[in-house]
């Protein structure tokens, strides 16, 4: 009895939440329900495919992949080139310092530093680089998301620094690039078809995870992201917040999107690699 | 000698942030192109400190908040999961409780809204407690799935053979092995809750002023000195995690 009711609880604190609100968002979309509802109609999914909602969607892929890309490149740059020295206690323990940061802090301190009336712009005009704020190249709420793309980069690569350490000790890469020194291949050979091939396919999972997180990231683009285009979450918060009532369907829709992308990612993740990767 | 300099490098960037936020939260009148050469002052620390502040009020608020979530979060996930681990079979079970975790927490409550506010939960500390809840409880349940291996049900059959009740199985058994964990699982789900600031604002419609809500208030008003204080204070307890030991901050569910 104890147990059924404990099962209940599982189903009423995890699966309901999210079942019956993306049921609602879906019907919303659908315009079946809310406000403006006047029966079935596909018109709000086509909508999120074209214009504001497509570009924003382009826009949020864009800093999702890079901000993947760049973590991971420095990351694993300097994993190969300070390994030894990132395992000592003291080194080690100072990569958890940026996990200390809550997201919304972090966009603060980055448009603090970087934007035109900030930190690096004042060095900058002590310097005598540039005699005016206007100068200062646009590092924040910039078309290419830089502030963004950096505060993803500062928030999570050396969290992924920490993983690729203790996957290189897992996997014995070590053990490995001996073997393949002894049979003759040249330390470039063992580092970019050996030792990376199996820290890429190691970490790959939790790649895919912070891509989804990126794509559904929030402070960081709303603090420090240009006005538009939006990315995805921005963009769906400020059409529900709007005073336009038929950007709401078009809205949900979108969040409906994002969901099931989650969704597709991590149910596919959890078959493929639970087993060998202990997600 | 590379290593050295790379590591004083990253160092120097890893504590930027947080020299910034105390540098502003000790600034005033600081005009561009001004540098170093504005006001000092300790005003903006001896209002939040004395004891009526808007930013204490959110402090406490924030962190009597946190700690429910975490509490409720890591009891209900630690017996949750331990039902789920013996009575069901089907991985989907366990896979379900990734998603809310895994979607976006904004858009998780843009979707949730429509029910809390049916429920007159929205713009209420009860509304943002249950609605981090349904984030942090699959968190817990997760967390906890991986310690109802076969050797804690040995355990548990042992004490029930030798005549104990679920009680003493509990007592004597279950929460000796389990209490570093458990300790581990509330910081967590606390600093998740600590963080949070998309889902709070939304179903808190800005009446339920945790401290992330106040960072994003000050700068909005462009006031950076007390949004820097504001983000000063929500690192510190992290902070203090880290200190004491850094399993808190790891989010263990997504480590390889």
């Amino acid at each position: 009895m104890t147990k059924k009711i404990l099962i209940s609880l599982f189903v009423i604190g995890s699966v309901l939440p999210l079942s019956a609100s993306l049921t609602y968002a879906l019907l919303y979309s659908l315009g079946l329900t809310g406000l403006l509802s006047d029966g079935l109609t596909l018109a709000n999914w086509i909508q999120i495919f074209t214009g504001e909602f497509f570009q924003s969607m382009i826009y949020s892929v864009w800093i999702a992949f890079s901000s993947a890309f760049f973590t991971i490149t420095l990351a694993m740059t300097l994993l190969f080139i300070a390994r030894k020295y990132l395992n000592r206690p003291n080194v080690y323990r100072s990569l958890f310092l940026p996990l200390t940061i809550p997201p919304i802090v972090l966009a603060f301190v980055i448009f603090q530093l970087y934007s035109g009336g900030g930190i690096l712009s004042r060095v900058a005009w002590h310097l005598g680089l540039i005699s005016d704020l206007n100068q200062f190249p646009a590092l924040v709420q910039d078309p290419y998301g830089i502030g963004i793309i950096l505060a993803h980069i500062f928030l999570v690569f050396p969290f992924f620094l920490l993983v690729l350490l203790n996957l290189f000790e897992n996997e014995k890469l070590d053990e490995l690039a001996a073997v393949a020194s002894t049979l003759g291949a040249d330390p470039k050979d063992i580092i970019f078809r050996i030792q990376v091939p199996i820290l890429l396919k190691g970490i790959f999972p939790l790649l895919a995870l912070y891509f989804i997180f990126f794509l559904g990231a929030f402070e960081i683009p709303l603090v420090l992201g240009q006005s538009s285009p939006h990315m995805i979450t921005v963009l769906i918060i400020e059409k529900l917040q709007r005073f336009n009532l038929a950007d709401i369907p078009v809205a949900y829709a979108m969040a409906v999107w994002y969901s099931v992308i989650c969704i597709a990612t991590i149910s596919y993740l959890f078959t493929h690699f639970k087993k060998r990767y202990s997600l | 000698m590379i290593n050295r300099s790379l590591f004083i490098f990253i160092l120097l960037c890893f504590i930027i942030p947080f020299a910034v936020l105390l540098y502003l939260s000790v600034s005033s009148e600081w005009y561009y192109p001004s540098l170093a050469d504005h006001q000092f002052t300790a005003e903006h620390w001896r209002w939040f400190l004395s004891g009526g502040s808007t930013l204490m009020q959110s402090a406490v608020l924030s962190i009597l908040l946190s700690v429910s979530v975490g509490f409720v979060s890591t009891v209900c996930g630690f017996f949750v999961s331990r039902a789920v681990a013996y009575q069901t079979k089907s991985k989907w079970w366990l896979l379900t409780a990734y998603f809310p975790y895994v979607i976006a927490p904004v858009v998780f409550a843009v979707m949730l809204n429509f029910y809390f506010l049916r429920f007159n939960l929205t713009g209420t500390i009860y509304g943002v407690i249950i609605a981090q809840f349904f984030i942090t409880f699959p968190y817990a349940v997760l967390f906890f799935f991986g310690f109802w291996n076969s050797k804690i049900r040995n355990l548990e059959n042992l004490v029930a053979t030798m005549g104990g009740d679920f009680k003493v199985t509990l007592k004597e058994a279950i929460l000796p092995s389990a209490k570093g964990l458990l300790a581990v699982c509330f910081f967590q789900t606390y600093l998740i809750s600590w963080f949070e600031y998309g889902l709070t604002q939304f179903i808190g419609v800005g009446k339920v002023q945790t401290l992330t809500v106040m960072v994003y208030r000050y700068i909005s008003e462009a006031n950076p000195y007390l949004a820097a204080l504001a983000g000063f204070l929500l690192v510190i307890p992290p902070l203090i995690l880290l200190i004491s030991n850094r399993r808190f901050l790891l989010h263990k569910v997504w480590s390889t």
